[in-house]
């Protein structure tokens, strides 16, 4: 019996020893390699993934509120220019990189084999670079200087590039990657065009060609960097957007993927047309009413909501005015109505703004009206009637005067794309807009900018210190940025 | 194998056999004189030498005693020691009485089931017995520690969230997060949290309060441990089985809730609306016609004076109610959010059975904690089922189980978020007009549509007979009882957890032990929305998507082994004593879980299944394996019974950590002297002087290395998937942070122990701690994951016992805890990075968030607040007299200063027991999102009441009302003052940014248990045939926030580390128990 008990006495030491002499101590086998996950990208799942996103952009209430095409009906905030201290950093990690692992798995010989199963390594790098070259330039019309030339690259504490330096830098990379494409196989994941080569090279035409008549306050001449590029852009082969079917349109599936106007208002009614913008179409007797706005039931309504007054004035008036305007008729924001980023009217009215300032040797009422009719196209409305061209603010004038017909018309087309509408509108003072009557900053104008968020300050505060040290007026919603002069 | 030819070195060394002199064996059993039962661990020594054993379970022995034995010492902590004279007889049963003079000392339960006297103990090892605990029967351990324990901070959570447990914080804080918790050990089994406790089965609870004294956990105890062991089987005196049934009963009713202005009704207008009837609105509004109706729309409540006058409330517009078409008079409704809350009603019950004898010993419990809850349509409900038993298959070899089961069923929306459907609307939108009676008695009242009646419908304006819903649908806000109707959230959990194990006796001093342990976890919780909620909403969704009709199930299971091996030594070498240990411990944990919900609401009304989706669902799974192996040895030696030592060191290889680095050394140190057994001084009952180091390294989440891993999107894009590149970069070189804290300690007791006072000073650190350093994203990356920072801390604990009067009939015990950190500092972030945000409460407009800042305390609130003049510390104006943000104003430390409890026990006539407990800590700061929306909504006091001038606040500035705003102006610098609206002020507070008034103070001294209880004298009673014990107690829970800073909340039970965003009120409890022993 005793003999028996000392055998399991030995066995318990046994089972220390089994387990420390069988296996090593430190040695785990696989038990931490995470079944979840992979460590490899698929390059076209990387560019459906920024092209879901991209919209997002050309639906951004924060500066269409600013370029007064929308008020807030319950919590004004944004409109009466409460400090706003959003950071353009989550686009730096999110789509800019994910962007930049397609230019690396595609230029990398060790992934370049497998990325190309996705489309040629030199059609998916073009497409990557438009689709960053578009997110600098919406982000850098809201902040100005940021980083540029050497962000994205692992480097945390990175410069600050000049705006100058970022326009340029873009205008270039433009202009290197339209003869890159080649007639490899097509893209996969490319939702926007479907990988059709020839629209991608027509979108990097127009962009150069935008970007660049943006900058006509500090190159205004025929002869300055401004126009020269802009020329360029139009003479290249590829071409440029002239019709609604080469359009840069993001088309939402719906249920998963909803365009985000049919978010705006899924559950809220935070935002209503602003009374800035219905009294501009009223005034027209604009056809696209129809189409920018109808109140909460679906029926048309020019009653637009005041803009920039207080909380106690907004929802004293709403509740009086139920029949206040909703942005976009209920057809036009539907989960998966598409949305439009970069137009055929804005490349078409640019030409127009360029002829007209002597830039180029087009016809400026041609391309305006073809601009107009483009902007009214792009709704499936009908080219206004003639009576329409005569209107006052419509009717153009003398060749070089008819900036305020051509701006006006700009901000009609981008509507409700208030990054484009409220950069255009800093660049060229059109249509004239009055500062929000309660608003909460010093001084009390319409702000040029955004601020640098707070993260900014505490994880690269040499890189941002040296921007705002540029920046005359500091870093604040009132200053402008450079080509704001 | 270095390590492993040493251990089998060591097993050699303890191996060598002892010869004994001739001798003859006697038993016995050692029986305690108070309860009758058997006494475990009790020490038998042959008086004059070094031979004796100690007491197995069942309070048995048997010792081996030379024929020239005279006599045996029967000795045991806590108890008086008893001399018995050898005989020819050759059983010796003896009762051991408790030592009324002796304090009570427990002993200390470490890792792996170790127990240590404390005379000896190296670190302060703080025990709470089961008398403690249960002064209230608490369902939760964390809620019976609060304040008994020094250098602990109990975090709780308001009772009306059935199931949390709140939050241990031992000795500060440490981390970059917002906290690290405590280890909770029952029995040997670590345990996620402290829920799955039945504390009728608590023996005793050992507090570690950091590495000195948990090393032996390895990187588990780094931020200290609460061990829990639980009652063994014991028979009574009679040597017959033992049962203890106990049940309570507990009502609960709302306490703490935030001070509301009761002079405005609802809506956005101080100036009530005219209605006027049109013939195309319905019929039964006739009567209302030229009546008035305040603003229903707008959740806030700057609307009229509420006056007594004539108004249509908001239920008169729908149909098919007795106030349909009626008006009511504006009058206050002080209690409004008071009356919405339920009584709560708690029930529990438990029995135990326990038996022990020769060589085993079994206790079989059952208990039973069914909730009624505060918030309607809530409950709980929690069964536990617990075996412990052992038994003894030869003299040398026993086998113990400890088996437990716990299941619990909860039901209910336990939300206390921003806009959460009670506080998140009494506290932040609301109308104090509201009466929550008519609310109730109108929960079920719908128009012809199916819409639910709302108290924040649109205003009559809007209506429009073709869309009834714009009018009558809430704006977003539902009938809050209908809320809780149409929403149903069933969880349940089962877990079983316990061990078996088998010691074998080598020979006598020598013991080794294998257990086999493990801990499950199966869960499953659903989320049941109605689509109902969408029919009877407008903007409602908008703050809760889940309101359009929602569904969510997920399962988990979780399974945690553990297989140990532990040898223990014990000998006596002439004037030292040696206890050694030897272990192995190796780990697996596997964790899978399923889960889907659905999106966008349904495609049929109310039918829950994932299936049923509008969008495509959202199907998730996780799953996670990982393991480690330990090994581990301690010992302790005593010189004479005055001067100790004590080392541990353990070693732990982690399959988390990188492959080539995954070995972490943990190591304690630590010597004790008992200088009162040589000074013999009259008046000092007990002297001892202690020191203790301690390291411990811990480990990484699992899968954290490598990291950089794809996942792909649930959804497609037309047939397209998605893809994200990570955003966090990895170290290779990842590892786990080191803890290191040494403490000073000096016991004394004076006065045969009437006095005791224990003191600690300790001193640790927190380095390399692994920290997801957020870097710039124009890098590409958020974050990088490194070993960076330091954390130094130190403090002192203090506790004091006083035994003031004590009388034949007439006792007072006191016990008080006092823990004060003297710092808690973050010397160090990380390269270029001096401050980062660990905790957002409100994610806009500069609120105050927690930060961890170089060269500060442990979590900091920063945020907007006044710009002041950095002369007079005046707040700087603009020329309308707003303030100026400074959108980094210091608001103070989240952490409390001083914190600690005093117990007092008073025994009347002998059988009555009043206690007394209180706890209490001074400093820390919070910040209140309640009282921020509650303020811009109008609904808090101080929107309300007299100016100055002695006028409202709330009349126009014009007619002499106004909020006084002075300061220096920004550009002068001199000095102004200037009246504002009172609504424009307390919304510019959001909208320009300042919370300066937002901030609240975490001191607080709460009454938070108290006790009458009644020995009922069975003997005398001569009830003794039936009965052993009968115990009657009422008691009450919370009864009284004696002393706090801030008056809208208890500052004890704060939801998030830096504050709350729509906390629950507290709540307080009475009720009545009986315990009943056969």
């Amino acid at each position: 019996m005793k003999k028996t008990f000392h055998i399991i006495g030995v066995l318990a030491l046994g089972i220390v020893l089994t387990f420390s002499g069988c296996s090593k101590f430190e040695d785990f086998g696989s038990t931490n390699l995470n079944p979840g996950a992979t460590n490899l990208p698929i390059t076209s799942a990387l560019l459906t993934n920024v092209l879901s996103g991209v919209g997002g952009f050309a639906a951004s209430n924060t500066s269409s509120l600013y370029c007064q095409y929308y008020s807030e009906t319950q919590y004004p905030d944004i409109s009466c220019y409460a400090a706003n201290s959003a950071s353009p950093m989550a686009n730096y990690s999110g789509m800019l990189y994910d962007l930049q692992n397609i230019i690396i798995n595609n230029t990398d010989d060790a992934t370049k084999g497998t990325a190309a199963l996705n489309g040629s390594n030199a059609n998916q790098i073009a497409v990557a670079k438009i689709l960053q070259c578009y997110i600098y330039w919406v982000m850098t019309d809201r902040w100005g200087d940021l980083p540029y030339t050497d962000a994205l690259k692992g480097d945390p504490n990175v410069k600050f590039d000049p705006q100058e330096t970022i326009y340029k830098g873009m205008i270039k990379t433009l202009a290197d990657l339209v003869p890159t494409f080649d007639n490899g196989a097509a893209l996969v994941g490319d939702v926007a065009y479907n990988g059709d080569i020839s629209k991608w090279k027509k979108l990097a035409n127009s962009m150069r060609l935008l970007m660049s008549l943006r900058l006509s306050k500090v190159y205004p001449l025929a002869s300055d960097y401004a126009a020269t590029q802009f020329k360029a852009a139009l003479a290249d082969a590829n071409g440029t957007i002239s019709a609604n079917a080469d359009n840069f349109t993001i088309n939402y599936p719906g249920g998963s993927f909803k365009n985000p106007y049919f978010s705006m208002y899924d559950g809220r009614k935070d935002y209503g047309e602003s009374d800035v913008m219905t009294g501009l179409m009223t005034n027209l007797n604009d056809a696209r009413q129809s189409v920018f706005g109808a109140n909460l039931n679906g029926g048309a309504s020019s009653l637009g909501v005041p803009y920039g007054h207080a909380r106690a004035f907004a929802t004293d008036w709403t509740t009086k005015n139920p029949n206040y305007t909703y942005v976009f008729a209920p057809n036009y924001r539907k989960e998966n109505t598409p949305l439009c980023v970069v137009r055929a009217a804005s490349v078409l009215l640019a030409r127009a703004e360029a002829a007209d300032k002597g830039w180029t040797t087009e016809t400026t009422a041609t391309l305006f009206t073809q601009g107009v009719n483009a902007a009214f196209d792009q709704w499936s409305l009908a080219a206004p009637a003639s009576s329409y061209f005569t209107n006052t603010s419509v009717a153009l004038g003398a060749a070089g005067s008819n900036l305020p017909q051509i701006a006006l018309q700009q901000y009609l087309a981008y509507y409700p794309d208030g990054i484009q509408g409220w950069s255009n509108w800093r660049r060229t003072g059109y249509p004239v807009l009055t500062p929000a009557v309660d608003g909460t900053n010093t001084p009390k104008v319409i702000p040029r900018r955004f601020m640098y968020g707070t993260a900014e300050y505490s994880l690269n505060k040499t890189g941002v210190d040296e921007a705002v040290a540029r920046i005359s007026g500091g870093d604040k919603m009132e200053s402008k940025v450079w080509w704001d002069k | 194998m270095k390590k492993i030819s040493l251990l089998l070195a060591f097993l050699g060394f303890i191996g060598l056999q002892v010869v004994f002199a001739q001798t003859r064996e006697i038993s016995g059993v050692v029986s305690s004189g108070d309860d009758g039962g058997t006494v475990p661990g009790v020490s038998v020594v042959v008086k004059g030498t070094t031979l004796g054993t100690i007491t197995d379970m069942g309070g048995k022995f048997t010792l081996k005693v030379p024929n020239n034995a005279k006599t045996l010492v029967f000795s045991f902590v806590g108890m008086t020691s008893v001399e018995v004279a050898i005989t020819n007889s050759s059983t010796y049963n003896v009762k051991l009485e408790t030592d009324k003079q002796e304090i009570q000392e427990v002993v200390v339960t470490s890792g792996y089931g170790i127990k240590r006297a404390p005379k000896g103990s190296t670190a302060l090892n703080q025990v709470v017995n089961n008398d403690k605990l249960t002064v209230v029967r608490q369902t939760n351990v964390n809620n019976a520690l609060a304040g008994k324990v020094s250098g602990i901070q109990f975090q709780g959570q308001s009772a009306a969230a059935l199931g949390r447990t709140g939050n241990i914080r031992l000795r500060g804080d440490g981390g970059f997060s917002t906290g690290n918790g405590v280890l909770y050990v029952v029995d040997g089994t670590i345990l996620p949290n402290s829920n799955d406790i039945n504390m009728d089965d608590v023996e005793d609870v050992s507090v570690l309060s950091g590495p000195s004294a948990s090393a032996i956990l390895g990187a588990q105890g780094a931020n200290g441990a609460v061990i829990i062991t639980t009652k063994k089987g014991k028979s009574n005196a009679n040597g017959k089985a033992t049962i203890e049934a106990n049940t309570g009963v507990m009502g609960s009713s709302v306490y703490v809730l935030p001070h509301y202005q009761n002079d405005y009704a609802g809506g956005a207008s101080y100036d009530m609306y005219k209605y006027t009837y049109k013939a195309t609105d319905p019929i039964e509004w006739k009567p209302l016609d030229g009546k008035y109706y305040h603003d229903y729309t707008d959740d806030s409540s700057w609307g009229p004076r509420m006056a007594g006058q004539e108004y249509i409330p908001w239920y008169s517009w729908y149909p098919g109610s007795k106030y349909t078409g009626t008006t009511a008079k504006l009058v206050p409704q002080p209690n409004n959010a008071r009356d919405f809350f339920d009584k709560g009603l708690t029930y529990n019950n438990s029995i135990a059975f326990s038996k022990a004898g020769e060589g085993y010993s079994i206790r079989i419990s059952l208990g039973n904690v069914a909730v009624k809850g505060n918030i309607p349509n809530s409950t709980l409900n929690k069964t536990t089922f617990g075996l412990k038993t052992s038994y003894d298959i030869t003299r040398n070899l026993t086998v113990a189980a400890n088996v437990n089961f716990f299941t619990t069923q909860t039901q209910g929306e336990f939300d206390d978020g921003y806009s959460n459907q009670s506080t998140g609307s009494f506290n932040q939108w609301f109308h104090r007009d509201l009466d929550m009676n008519i609310m109730r008695e109108l929960k079920d009242l719908r128009t012809s549509d199916g819409i639910w009646a709302s108290w924040n419908h649109n205003n009559p304006t809007s209506y429009d007979p073709k869309n009834t819903k714009s009018f009558y649908a809430g704006n977003y806000w539902y009938n809050f009882y209908k809320w809780f109707d149409l929403v149903n959230i069933p969880s349940n959990a089962d877990r079983l957890f316990g061990d078996i194990s088998f010691n074998y006796k080598i020979m006598e001093g020598l013991s080794a032990k294998v257990t086999y342990r493990r801990q499950q976890n199966v869960t499953w919780s659903e989320s049941m929305y109605s689509t109902d909620l969408n029919d009877s909403g407008t903007q409602t969704t908008g703050n809760s998507p889940e309101a359009k009709g929602y569904y969510a199930t997920s399962t988990s299971y979780s399974n945690r082994e553990n297989l140990e091996t532990l040898l223990s030594y014990s000998k006596t070498f002439g004037k030292f004593k040696v206890n050694a240990n030897v272990g192995t411990d190796f780990f697996q944990s596997i964790y899978k879980q399923n889960g889907a919900n659905t999106v966008n609401g349904f495609s049929i009304k109310n039918y829950y299944t994932v299936n049923n989706s509008k969008d495509p669902a959202v199907i998730g799974n996780g799953r996670s394996k990982e393991k480690y192996k330990a090994a581990f040895v301690r010992g302790d030696a005593g010189y004479k019974d005055f001067v100790f030592v004590d080392f541990t060191l353990r070693n732990d290889w982690y399959s988390v950590l990188p492959p080539n680095n995954n070995s972490i050394l943990s190591k304690s140190f630590g010597a004790s002297f008992v200088f009162s057994d040589l000074l013999k001084i009259d008046f000092l009952s007990f002297g001892k002087l202690r020191a203790a180091w301690g390291e411990v390294p811990t480990a990484i989440g699992v899968y954290s290395y490598p990291g950089f891993a794809y996942g792909v999107g649930a959804n497609q894009w037309n047939g397209n998937f998605l893809m994200s590149t990570p955003d966090g970069l990895v170290d290779p070189n990842i590892r786990g942070a080191v803890k290191t804290q040494k403490e000073l300690g000096l016991e004394v007791r004076f006065l045969k122990n009437k006095i005791g006072v224990t003191a600690t000073y300790w001193d640790g650190s927190e380095n390399d701690i692994p920290y997801s350093v957020a870097i710039s994203n124009y890098s590409g990356f958020t974050s990088k994951y490194l070993n960076t920072g330091l954390i130094t801390k130190k403090g002192i604990d203090l506790a004091l016992s006083l035994k003031p009067v004590s009388l034949k009939n007439f006792s007072w015990d006191f016990n008080a805890t006092a823990a004060v950190l003297i710092k808690n500092t973050i010397d160090r972030i990380a390269d270029g990075i001096d401050q980062f945000t660990v905790q957002t409460i409100w994610s806009r407009n500069n609120v105050p968030v927690m930060v961890h800042k170089k060269g500060m305390e442990w979590g900091q609130l920063f945020g907007a607040g006044m710009a002041r003049d950095s002369v007079s510390g005046l707040p700087l104006l603009d020329t309308s007299g707003n303030y100026i943000s400074n959108p980094n104003t210091y608001f103070g430390s989240v952490l409390p200063k001083v914190t600690g409890g005093v117990q007092n026990t008073f025994t009347i006539m002998k059988d009555f027991t009043v206690a007394v407990n209180l706890d209490y800590q001074f400093g820390g700061k919070f910040f209140s999102l309640s009282d921020m929306w509650g303020t811009y909504s109008g609904l808090t006091a101080k929107t309300s009441g007299l100016n100055d001038k002695g006028n409202p606040i709330r009349d126009a500035v014009a007619d002499g009302g106004g909020m006084h705003v002075y300061g220096v102006d920004q550009t002068t610098r001199q000095p102004k003052d200037y009246y504002v609206e009172a609504q424009t002020y307390w919304h510019n507070t959001y909208d320009r940014q300042y919370f300066d008034d937002f901030i609240h103070d975490l001191t607080y001294i709460k009454l938070r248990e108290l006790s009458i209880g009644y020995k009922i004298p069975v003997a005398k009673l001569g009830w003794s045939k039936y009965v052993t014990g009968l115990n009657v107690s009422i008691f009450a829970q919370n009864p009284w926030l004696i002393y706090s800073k801030t008056k809208d909340f208890d500052p004890s039970e704060i939801s998030a580390a830096s504050g709350e965003s729509g906390q629950f009120p507290g709540i307080r409890s009475v009720g009545a128990n009986i315990k009943i022993n056969f």
